[in-house]
Formats: structure tokens, C-alpha cells, sequence
């Protein structure tokens, strides 16, 4: 069996090379007939790693301990479901994920390109199956699923018992459609620069690739924030942890681009710098891939040293090498048809956004690679931990929220001064009355307030968007409001998907200023029958109960709670002690309301049946999962395809006529 | 017998892959001409400045003057474009389906 | 170009705010007057040393590099990674009685891949 996939990933590497070589041919002979093999060649490859991932798959779930990788990630009292989830837990599966996850890709892309720009297609190819040979060529050779031992163990070794959750089970794979997805807006930009034929660099057929990537990068940091949150107990989402912010910092540069793409789209400006994006976002996606499995930098996610990370930062370098430089022998084919009509209009507010995000997505490089770098500069390794990136990250945070509330009252090209003023008024108005409010109420934390009440603004902001548009469809059709309201969104999906984005990142940060800044905690020892008190909660402490569950033993501490004079019921915070002596996790105590969170981990017990709990109430992060939510929901709308312009006869008048084509 | 097995599917994935090139027969299907290409992404550029016009002076965004003159602008614009279009249709008639612009 | 001036300003600060040197137990043990006050420390929990007090608030366990070994003291939130003879990281700085006191406790996965959890909240 384990040979079956070793050869599979074998011939996939084979047929992918192929396909290279296939392509530049046919390319170069202009000769698609050689061109088609080499996407036939791709589509064969796909299917030996379907054939691949099936092999382990199945030695997954039928513990096969003979297989290596199975015997390390899975024990026989794991559940199966967590059995299959293996196959990414480890960096073997993992890279296999990767490879699989890119076939797939690459088949849709490939299709995708034939329809839009068939004239593309070959230098797609030839990118897409360069970077499945890197990946095939380490899982053939260096990091391989299918490494056997001759004398299976009776018992495997089981993953972590913090993976065996359904959020860490989704978390890999959604995070992998965003990092792979990344690939296929790269390939189209290096293939339109090859050609030479695009002179928007291919960025425009590779927009929707970006926000799908974009997308899934989203939800898949979402994710990893929820499973820390839920199941490791220290009650934060979110540590600046290296690997947390290999995935953040594509996800900035892709942000960025959604946005500056707009301006190209409209006035044919800013291609070079959207190329620029493009390529960068799929850099920094493999530098997360290679942080991960490198032990360059100290993190809790990082895997023990291997050569892996070796070849992974070769890749890297040369990739990156390569396509700076196809961009920069095109350079002038990408020259910029227009330039921006005044300063005050929404392409200027894109491009501030721009420069912003990118400043805060070098801070966090900056940051994550630091210890290297000192290392390198001054002999001596020095760490910059959270509050490096909180004091830097935070004011650019701010400064785009801000945007984000003005950017929508700009308009495209022009804005004039006096409707601007007109516009900013009610939500100006919201916002300081938020922030009064909040002052008034006893808030005195500046950042909080401020940031509270710019989300009063934008939030106005966009709330006046959808009513103005809604005015407008009704003025023109007399619709009721709920069908104005949905047609106006479906004709114009882009732009109120993104307001509908932009609304759920209000939440978000919001969510994100109340947990962080207003969060209580007290640690309290308490007797059976004593109550703690943490914020407006009362918790009543009534004993410990033990069962065995899911090869654990679980000490639960059984606890009441009061919120004011009211009774909340009860709960159970409680420890799960593996029977390995070792493992141990966490089974939080939660009660989430809008209001706040109420978060409560058992972190001891002494014989007399007293238990040590920590007690934290964390404000407002709800409205961080529902942020996320409607995130989504907008990003979907959004991606929605645009209903095709209809044209329709137009009176031109004879001045314009007489003009045209001077 | 492992070996043979093997071959076979060699064989079969060799045919697979190749069978492309004895089909020389058909005529690929012709993509846009890069010109043609740039002329359309030029057309829904300026029809896209058009709508945004439109709505962001619906929407009260945008002076009256700055509309007339910025429409004035787009629309010669788009005429241009629209003629160039028609023109390079007209010498070139193109075979095959329709691209996907249409 | 202000821009670019004011995200240095804000790097700048944060560095100061955040930066922590990286030393070794040997190097702790031998110099630590030279060195500043707030180091990150790597090295493996001794096995037997972990202690906790009754109730179960404060851990003292030793920490090796594989020669030298130092006292911990730490009252935080502990990771559920935390064993004997796993890697941890502290950060912090050595007190008066030569143990070091620790602010801040990482403990990393053993098996490759595994990401695990952080540490206590700032």
C-alpha cells in the first residue's frame, strides 16, 4: 500500500515536469495540440495524488501502524473522525494537502484561463506545475507520508489532544485554500508578463482568484482564532505567534490589493504596484508555509529542525528572484494610462488604504523576523513579543478604520468639497456622539473611546450608503424597500458585498478593542459552597465530579452562575487528564452574551476538594465570531459574478459626436 | 505481475497525456487578438466610469458641474472606444464562438 | 514620506517596548548582572521539578539547556503543553535569590506540526 502512494507521488512529479517542459514547447512552436498534453499531464497528476491522499487516508483510518506518519498522529482511542483530520497534523500530510489542494487548483485555473485568455494558458501552466514539482519533488524525497517501518507498534502515538477539536480540523485545510489559492493569481500575473500581451499585467483576470484566496485566508485565520479562544484556555485569540502572522501578512497584502485592483479596473493606473502585490501575497504564503517547517524562529507552532526549511527558503528565494525579474523586464509595458484626477476621491482614499496596510504588514515581518535579524546585525538574538506589535499595529488599525468610514463618502474621481461636508455631517454627527456617550458613561481610555466612536461613524457611513442607493433605485423604479433594497445589492454586489465586509470588520475590531482592553480576571481558590466574584458575575463553586470520557480522565468543577440578582444556571469548567501521564486540556467554562464573556478555566484541585479557577470576563468578543460572519456573508456577495452591464440605446448629443476620437 | 500492472497503467497515463497530438485536425479555438482584448477591457473601463458617475451623483457624492464635465469626457470616451472596436470587427472577421466578452 | 517617517517612530517605540534578549542558562547563570533586566530563556523542564503549591496558583520547576540548570518561579497561566521534559520558553528576569522570575511561560509541542498553545495574557 505505502508503495502504491510512493509511486504515485513519483509519477505525479514525473508528469508534472512534463508538463513544464510540454508547455515551453508548445508555447515556443505555438503548437497547442503540445500545450494540451501538458494540461492533460497535469490532470493525470491530480489524479495520482487523489490516488496518493486515498492510500493514506484509508491507512488512517484503519490504524495502519506500519505507515510511519500513521503510527505518529494517531493512537487506537482516537476518535476516527480525528483520525482522518491526521492526515494534516503532521508536516508530511501536510505538504500532501498542499499538493493536493494546488491539483486541484491548477485544473480549475487551467480551464478557467482557456475560457478568459486561452493565450495564457501554457505560461499558467508552467508556473502552477513549477511550484507542484517543488512540493512533489520534497515529497518524494524528503518528507515522505509513506515511510513504513517493518514491525508495526501495537499502539500508535495519537496527535496532541488540542487538535482533537472540530475547529483545528477545519482550521488547516480552509487556511490551505487561502495559502495555495494564492498560487494561481501569481501564475496568471507571471504568465500575462511573459506573454508580454496583457498590459494590465494579467492582475484584472486574476482578481477573482485574489478575493477567492482572500477569502479563505479570512476564514481561516477566523477559525485558528475561535479554536484558541475555545480550547486552549488562556482566554486570548490571538498571540502575535510567528505562524499566526505568516498567515496574517498575506492576508494584509491581499487586502490591499481587493482595493487598489478597484482603481486599476477604473482609471488603468497602478498595474505595476497590483503586480507587485500579486507576487508578494504568493511569497509570503510560502514564507508561512517555510516558517512553519524551518526552526528559524522560535514559535509554539514551529517543527523541530529539518531540511525542509532549507529548501523551502531556496524556493522561496529563488521564485521570488525570478518573478521580480520577469517584472522588472516588462516594466514598461505595465506604464500607467491615467493619473489620479484629484486628491480628494476615492482612488486616493485606496491608496492611503493601501499604504497602510502595507505598513502594518511590514511592521509584522519586521517583528516575526526579528530575532534573525539582530541575530544577524548585532551577535545577539533579541525577541519582540506582543506589545511590539500592538503598539505599532494599533494606530495604523485605527487610521484604516477611519478610511474606511471616509473612503465611501468619497467619490470616484472627484469629490466635491461641500457635498463631502454635506455627507460627513450625520455620520460625523454619530460618532461623536458615540464617543460622548462612552465619555459620559465613564469610559476613559482614549484608544477605546476613539475607536468606539469612529465605529459609530463608519457604521453610520455605510447604513447611509445602502439608504442612499435605495432612494435612488426607488426614485428611478418606485420599488417597495425590501426589493429596492435587495436589487440595488444585486446589481451592485461588489460594492455593497464590500460594505457588508467592511460592517462585519467593524465588528470585528470592535470585538477585538473590548476583549482586549476591558478584560477582567481573578484568580480565586475556593471551597465546595463558596462563591468568587469576577465583573458583574457572582460564581458558586459547588465540588468536583470525575468521569472518563474519549480516553480521558476529566475532572469537572461544578459551578453556578449569578449574573447580578439573576441565576444564569449552571457549569462545568473542567481538566481532561490523558492517560499518557502527560496531556492535559482544558474544557472551558463559557457563557457568551453580547454583552460579554464569561470565561472560567479550572486550573487546580487539592484533596480537600478545593479548586483553584480563573475567572476572566471578556467583553464584546461575540461581536468578534459575529464580525466574522458577516465578513463572510459579504465576501460571498461580493464574489457573486457582476450582472453584465445591459447597454441600451443612448441620445448622444452632436457636440459629444463631433469631439469624439481627437 | 506488479510490474505488469504498472506498465499498463504507464501505458494507459502515456496515451492519456499524448492523444492530443495525433488530433492535429481541429483548429484550435483562436482567443481574442491582444489588440481586440485591449480594446474591450478599454470599453468596460469607460462603461464602468459611467456607472460610477451616475451613481455617486445619484447618491449626492458629486457636484452637478463635475458630472457634466466628467461625463462630457467619458462618453467621447466610450464612443472612441465603441468605433475602434467596430472597426477592427469589421477588417477582421473573427472565426469561431463568440468570446466571452460578448 | 511623513508616512514612512511616522511608522518609524512607531517601530522605533515598539521595539523599545517589546524587545527581549534571547539568552541561554549557562549564560544567565554566569553573567546575569551584565545582562539587561528582561530575558527570553529556552530549555527543557527537569524532569521531577515541577512543584506546585496548594493552591495550585504558583509552579516552581528547574530549567536545563543540557548542562546548566536554573530555578523557575512563575504565577501565570500555565499551557496544557507544560511537562517534564518538554521545551519551554520564559521570559523575565533572575531575582535577588537567584531564581528566575518569570512573567511570561511558552511551552512547545514535542511532535512536529503540532501547534501549541500560547501563554498568559499580557
Amino acid at each position: 500500500m505505502a508503495s502504491l502512494g510512493r509511486f504515485a507521488v513519483l509519477a505525479a512529479l514525473v508528469l508534472v515536469l512534463y508538463a513544464i517542459i510540454a508547455a515551453v514547447l508548445g508555447a515556443r512552436s505555438r503548437r497547442a495540440e503540445i500545450v494540451a498534453t501538458a494540461v492533460r499531464a497535469l490532470g493525470g497528476s491530480a489524479a495520482l495524488l487523489v490516488a496518493a491522499a486515498l492510500v493514506l487516508l484509508v491507512a488512517l483510518a484503519t490504524r495502519d501502524y506500519t505507515f510511519q506518519y500513521v503510527a505518529a498522529h494517531v493512537d487506537d482511542a482516537q476518535p476516527l473522525v480525528y483520525d482522518l483530520t491526521a492526515f494534516w497534523g503532521g508536516m508530511e500530510g501536510s505538504l500532501l494537502l498542499w499538493a493536493l489542494v494546488l491539483a486541484g487548483y491548477t485544473l480549475v485555473a487551467v480551464r478557467a484561463v482557456g475560457r478568459a485568455q486561452p493565450a495564457l494558458v501554457s505560461g499558467v501552466v508552467v508556473v502552477l506545475a513549477g511550484v507542484a514539482a517543488f512540493f512533489l519533488l520534497m515529497l518524494a524525497a524528503v518528507a515522505s507520508p509513506f515511510a513504513t517501518v517493518p514491525f508495526p507498534a501495537a499502539d500508535g502515538a495519537g496527535m496532541n489532544p488540542l487538535l482533537l477539536n472540530p475547529w483545528m480540523a477545519i482550521h488547516p485545510p480552509t487556511l490551505y485554500l487561502g495559502y495555495v489559492g494564492l498560487t494561481v493569481p501569481f501564475a496568471i500575473v507571471i504568465a500575462a508578463l511573459v506573454s508580454g500581451r496583457a498590459a494590465d499585467g494579467g492582475v484584472l483576470l486574476a482578481r477573482r482568484w485574489m478575493m477567492w484566496a482572500w477569502y479563505c485566508l479570512s476564514m481561516g485565520l477566523w477559525f485558528g482564532a475561535k479554536w484558541s479562544y475555545v480550547v486552549l484556555g488562556w482566554g486570548g485569540y490571538w498571540a502575535w505567534d510567528p505562524v499566526e502572522n505568516a498567515a496574517l501578512m498575506p492576508w494584509l497584502v491581499a487586502t490591499a490589493f481587493i482595493h487598489s485592483v478597484m482603481i486599476q479596473e477604473r482609471r488603468e493606473m497602478l498595474s505595476r504596484w497590483n503586480v507587485v502585490l500579486v507576487i508578494l501575497a504568493f511569497g509570503l504564503s510560502i514564507f508561512g508555509t517555510f516558517l512553519t517547517r524551518s526552526g528559524v524562529l522560535s514559535s509554539v507552532h514551529s517543527f523541530t529542525q529539518s531540511p525542509l526549511g532549507t529548501l523551502f527558503l531556496v524556493f522561496l528565494a529563488g521564485a521570488m528572484l525570478a518573478a521580480f525579474a520577469i517584472a522588472a523586464w516588462r516594466w514598461d509595458l505595465l506604464r500607467s494610462r491615467n493619473e489620479l484626477d484629484a486628491a480628494l476621491s476615492r482612488e486616493s482614499a485606496f491608496v492611503l488604504n493601501n499604504v497602510l496596510f502595507l505598513a502594518i504588514a511590514f511592521a509584522v515581518f519586521l517583528g516575526t523576523v526579528f530575532p534573525v535579524i539582530s541575530e544577524v546585525v548585532t551577535g545577539r538574538r533579541v525577541n519582540v513579543g506582543p506589545p511590539f506589535f500592538d503598539h505599532v499595529v494599533s494606530p495604523i488599525a485605527v487610521g484604516l478604520l477611519l478610511l474606511m468610514g471616509v473612503g465611501p463618502l468619497l467619490a470616484w474621481r472627484r469629490s466635491s468639497p461641500e457635498h463631502l461636508r454635506r455627507n460627513f455631517l450625520a455620520p460625523g454627527a454619530a460618532g461623536v456622539a458615540v464617543g460622548a456617550g462612552l465619555l459620559a458613561a465613564g469610559m476613559r481610555a482614549p484608544g477605546p473611546v476613539l475607536v468606539f466612536a469612529l465605529a459609530g461613524f463608519v457604521a453610520t457611513t455605510i447604513v447611509l450608503e445602502f439608504a442612499g442607493g435605495v432612494r435612488v433605485r426607488q426614485a428611478l423604479r418606485g420599488e417597495p424597500l425590501p426589493r429596492a433594497l435587495l436589487g440595488l445589492v444585486a446589481r451592485n454586489r461588489r460594492r455593497y458585498g464590500g460594505y457588508i465586509v467592511h460592517f462585519g470588520m467593524l465588528l470585528l475590531l470592535c470585538g477585538l478593542t473590548g476583549s482586549s482592553v476591558f478584560a477582567t480576571q481573578r484568580v480565586v481558590t475556593l471551597a465546595p459552597g463558596e462563591s468568587g466574584t469576577v465583573g458583574p458575575y457572582r460564581v458558586r463553586y459547588d465540588g468536583l465530579g470525575q468521569t472518563t470520557a474519549h480516553g480521558a480522565l476529566v475532572v469537572g468543577a461544578r459551578l453556578h452562575i449569578f449574573d447580578g440578582a439573576r441565576d444564569d444556571g449552571p457549569l462545568t469548567a473542567a481538566r481532561n487528564l490523558y492517560l499518557n501521564g502527560r496531556d492535559s486540556t482544558s474544557d472551558v467554562a463559557l457563557r457568551s452574551t453580547p454583552r460579554d464573556d464569561l470565561y472560567i478555566t479550572l486550573i487546580g484541585w487539592a484533596a480537600d476538594g478545593r479548586a483553584t479557577l480563573r475567572l476572566l470576563v471578556n467583553p464584546l468578543v461575540l461581536w468578534m465570531w459575529a464580525g466574522g460572519f458577516v465578513l463572510s456573508v459579504g465576501a460571498i456577495v461580493a464574489m457573486l459574478p457582476e450582472a453584465r452591464p445591459r447597454t441600451a440605446p443612448v441620445t448622444v448629443p452632436a457636440r459629444v459626436l463631433g469631439t469624439a476620437g481627437q | 505481475m506488479t510490474a505488469a500492472i504498472t506498465l499498463g497503467l504507464a501505458a494507459a497515463a502515456a496515451w492519456y497525456v499524448l492523444a492530443p497530438l495525433w488530433r492535429r485536425g481541429t483548429a484550435p479555438a483562436r482567443g481574442e487578438s491582444a489588440e481586440r482584448a485591449r480594446l474591450v477591457e478599454e470599453r468596460e473601463t469607460v462603461l464602468r466610469a459611467l456607472g460610477d458617475l451616475a451613481f455617486d451623483r445619484a447618491t449626492g457624492k458629486m457636484s452637478d458641474a463635475d458630472y457634466d464635465t466628467l461625463r462630457g469626457r467619458y462618453e467621447a470616451a466610450a464612443i472612441d472606444a465603441l468605433r475602434r472596436l467596430d472597426a477592427l470587427d469589421a477588417s477582421h472577421p473573427r472565426t469561431g464562438v463568440a468570446g466571452p466578452a460578448e | 514620506m511623513l508616512i514612512v517617517l511616522s511608522l518609524a517612530y512607531l517601530v522605533y517605540g515598539g521595539i523599545q517596548q517589546g524587545a527581549t534578549y534571547w539568552v541561554t542558562v549557562g549564560e544567565l547563570r554566569q553573567r546575569a548582572s551584565a545582562l539587561p533586566s528582561r530575558v527570553r530563556l529556552g530549555g527543557t523542564v527537569a524532569a521531577g521539578t515541577v512543584r506546585w503549591d496548594t493552591a495550585h496558583r504558583n509552579l516552581s520547576f528547574v530549567i536545563t539547556d543540557g548542562t546548566a540548570t536554573l530555578p523557575v518561579r512563575y504565577s501565570g497561566v500555565v499551557p496544557d503543553i507544560f511537562a517534564e521534559d518538554r521545551q519551554v520558553v520564559v521570559e523575565g528576569a533572575v531575582g535577588r535569590d537567584g531564581t528566575f522570575a518569570a512573567t511570561t511561560l511558552l511551552a512547545k509541542c514535542p511532535t512536529k506540526y503540532n501547534p501549541a498553545d500560547p501563554k498568559s495574557p499580557r
